[in-house]
């Protein structure tokens, strides 16, 4: 087994656990390591995407969590890792972040990363546009929402805050913690 | 001849629990063919994630799919695989079937539903006919059903009303949410009379089960204390607990077999380790769900019946139902009542249990001639925040996120409480609505699989759209904002049933009025697949009954038995 093939097994593994599940995106491994089918590079830039579109506000008007603080980017990842989740969507994702960053390319010669706020919010606003743009968007606002509102078991939604921000009642039994 | 069993029943839900506990408890030993597994209150929980979002209890579409034909709107039809579709036709693979995650309003079919085509006349473009059984030899088991299932409700006087052998129902009314009492209140103001809704729900402990315990995620899910009647927690149980009653979980019929005598000789299924087995009895009974039952029967062809199982005459898979009907739904603003009110709005877990059948039968010189109508139940709208913030994303100029889906959000969830309202009228028969096999699409069994032709009748519309604006009346007067009403063209897929008609003529329907298969004499078919008509509720209370009906049938077919 090579290197590159052991970190793919290894953060296989770590996805689909659910103490990995309650920690941020782990930005100590490589770059070039894959997990569920991107890069973690291209992980980053989904973060930021999935930041942008569900911020987090503190303000004295507003305080609400934000995608980071639901682990939006690890919940995402663990659900490509479902045995009966479509494979496609792997791909579909990836190819929709390569489009992303064409459009940034195209409209600013830079990358997402080092776009302003109002300038990211034009590039989505333009790739919501483009053919799959919106159907690529909505994916990711809604595995946001399963991120936000499911049962923490699953590694979004921590210690119930999107359930808290949004006044909602859980039912009861609440379903066990999942192993492996 | 020696058989492994005297009733082998293939499938577990509400068609086929009634049939075990009775000839269970009767001496006879039943064995029971399920493809799903197992599952106890223990493994069910509130989550929405594995009843709601991933499907859990069905089965993977990859490995069996259905194909469904549709018409679009300019007269067009388009078949397409299931998977990846958002169509899925299956409800529910594990013991006790679809019926552990119905919500349970359990109204009766009335006297007029037996005899649609008689009260009514033909409509065009429709295969309406009148039952071969009358409501008055149903009514004993459905009363059989309040007690052994369990059914919970209060008896009221209203203008569609159907005759009732006993005076109220074994079981008081649930907990009621206080959005009933304003829901009377403005039935009253307007003349209506709403009625208890009936629920397949215990609200205390009997029966050797627990009463609700008011968790507020029903329908849908899995009952985790067994206050809900589901086949498995009200009949299966107490069938295996006579010791006659064998379950096998995880095991798929493929086939039946039969001989040129007209008989069932046994059935092939795989079982959980994937090995391909034989079971035979006296007695074979179906009950797979409308399209499942059809399928098994048209994947039986043999030399002796070309066409498959109790289909010479070419009946099996027609005049598929679904149920018709309408949807409609209103916000009340927390403002706009006072703390008291407010706070009451606010309560959670307990039921809405409202109904109105005042336009079972409209009588309304607008409409036109006396005409089936059908019931408008009232309804929470469905816990499940997920599905409910996902409808948020979509904004009026594209998607919405950023502060804008946040406040949305908050709007949605915190602002009001949403009543929604459910129509229900009969699915109108028609040849455009049926069960056949696919020609290409196989199942990972390599069986061919089911395609469904959706047709539906224009008149399901016309009805649908009466009666929920009839609802929506209801959700204005009280002072309800947002208030949307509307029918729908697309067929309900946790509701079906039809394609095994029983009749008493062998040339238009596949089963005789016992619902025993014409063709093959140890052969009955007891889920929703042997109504000709679907009437205007929910079926499962029907099924039941039905079931515990055609139970009495095999049992003197059998004969009598000293234990």
């Amino acid at each position: 087994m090579n290197r590159r093939r052991f970190l793919i097994s290894i953060t296989g593994i770590v996805a689909a656990s659910p103490l990995a599940l309650r920690q941020p995106l782990a930005t100590t491994l490589p770059l070039e390591t894959v997990v569920a089918g991107l890069t973690m590079a291209q992980w980053q830039t989904i973060e930021l995407v999935q930041e942008h579109l569900f911020p987090a506000e503190r303000n004295h008007l507003h305080n609400t969590p934000g995608a980071k603080d639901i682990h939006a980017a690890t919940y995402l990842q663990s659900v490509l890792n479902e045995p009966r989740h479509d494979p496609a969507d792997r791909d579909f994702l990836r190819k929709g972040l390569i489009q992303l960053q064409s459009i940034t390319k195209k409209e600013s010669g830079q990358t997402f990363e080092q776009l302003s706020h109002s300038q990211r919010d034009a590039v989505l606003r333009k790739l919501e546009q483009a053919p799959d743009g919106r159907h690529w968007i909505s994916m990711l606002l809604e595995y946001i929402m399963e991120a936000l509102l499911t049962d923490p078991v699953y590694g979004g939604n921590p210690h119930g805050i999107g359930w808290q921000w949004l006044q909602h009642q859980a039912g009861f039994p609440r379903p066990p913690r999942i192993s492996g | 001849m020696d058989h492994d069993f005297d009733v082998c029943i293939i499938g577990s839900g509400a068609g086929a629990g009634p049939v075990a506990y009775t000839l269970a408890k009767a001496g006879y030993s039943v064995v029971i063919l399920e493809k799903g597994k197992w599952l106890t209150e223990k493994d069910y929980f509130k989550d929405e994630r594995s009843c709601c979002l991933r499907n859990s209890y069905t089965p993977d579409q990859r490995d069996e799919p259905h194909v469904v034909e549709q018409e679009d709107d300019d007269g067009q039809w388009h078949s397409q695989n299931t998977y990846r579709s958002g169509w899925n036709f299956w409800n529910g693979n594990v013991v006790g079937g679809s019926s552990n995650f119905m919500s349970g309003f359990f109204h009766r079919l009335k006297p007029v539903d037996f005899k649609l085509r008689s009260s009514f006349g033909v409509i065009e473009k429709a295969n309406v006919v009148d039952w071969p059984i009358s409501y008055d030899e149903m009514e004993p088991y459905y009363t059989r059903v309040e007690h052994i299932v369990g059914v919970s409700g209060k008896v009221v006087k209203h203008p569609y009303a159907e005759p009732r052998s006993t005076t109220d129902f074994p079981y008081p009314p649930t907990a009621e949410h206080p959005v009933a009492k304003m829901i009377d209140k403005a039935c009253g103001e307007l003349g209506y009379h709403a009625i208890p809704t009936p629920r397949a729900i215990l609200p205390h402990n009997d029966l050797n089960r627990n009463g609700c315990s008011y968790s507020g995620y029903c329908g849908a899910y899995g009952c985790a204390t067994g206050a809900k009647g589901s086949s498995r927690a009200a009949l299966l149980d107490q069938a295996v607990a006579t010791g006659r009653c064998q379950i096998r979980a995880q095991s798929m019929v493929t086939k039946i077999n039969s001989n040129a005598k007209g008989k069932i000789t046994a059935v092939e299924y795989i079982d959980h380790q994937n090995k391909t087995q034989h079971v035979n009895g006296r007695i074979y009974v179906l009950a797979c769900q409308a399209i499942e039952t059809t399928r098994l029967l048209l994947n039986s062809a043999s030399a002796q019946h070309e066409q498959g199982l109790a289909n010479t005459n070419g009946q099996v898979g027609k005049n598929l139902l679904f149920a018709g009907g309408g949807a409609g739904s209103g916000r009340l603003v927390y403002a706009a009542f006072n703390n008291k009110q407010a706070d009451a709005l606010h309560e959670s877990g307990t039921f809405v249990n409202r109904a109105l059948q005042d336009w079972y039968v409209i009588n309304d010189p607008d409409f036109g001639a006396p005409h089936k109508g059908g019931t408008v139940d009232f309804v929470h709208l469905h816990p499940n925040p997920v599905v409910r913030a996902s409808r948020q994303i979509s904004g009026a100029n594209g998607l919405l996120w950023g502060s804008d889906l946040k406040r949305k959000l908050e709007s949605h969830f915190i602002d009001g409480r949403y009543l929604k309202i459910e129509a229900f009228c009969d699915w109108v028969p028609n040849d455009n609505c049926h069960v056949s096999l696919d020609k290409t699409t196989r199942d990972k069994w390599n069986n061919p699989v089911a395609r469904v032709k959706v047709g539906m009748h224009e008149r399901n519309l016309q009805v649908g759209w009466y009666l929920a604006s009839k609802g929506a009346e209801v959700l204005k007067q009280m002072g309800a904002e947002n208030v949307v009403s509307f029918a729908s063209a697309y067929p309900p897929t946790n509701l079906i049933a039809g394609g095994c008609r029983f009749g008493t003529d062998p040339a238009t329907s596949v089963l005789d009025p016992d619902c025993r298969s014409h063709e093959l004499e140890n052969l009955f078919v007891t889920d929703g697949s042997f109504m000709p008509t679907g009437g205007s509720v929910p079926y499962t209370w029907t099924i039941y009954a039905n079931a515990f009906r055609v139970a009495d049938k095999i049992l003197a077919q059998l004969g009598s038995k000293n234990i």
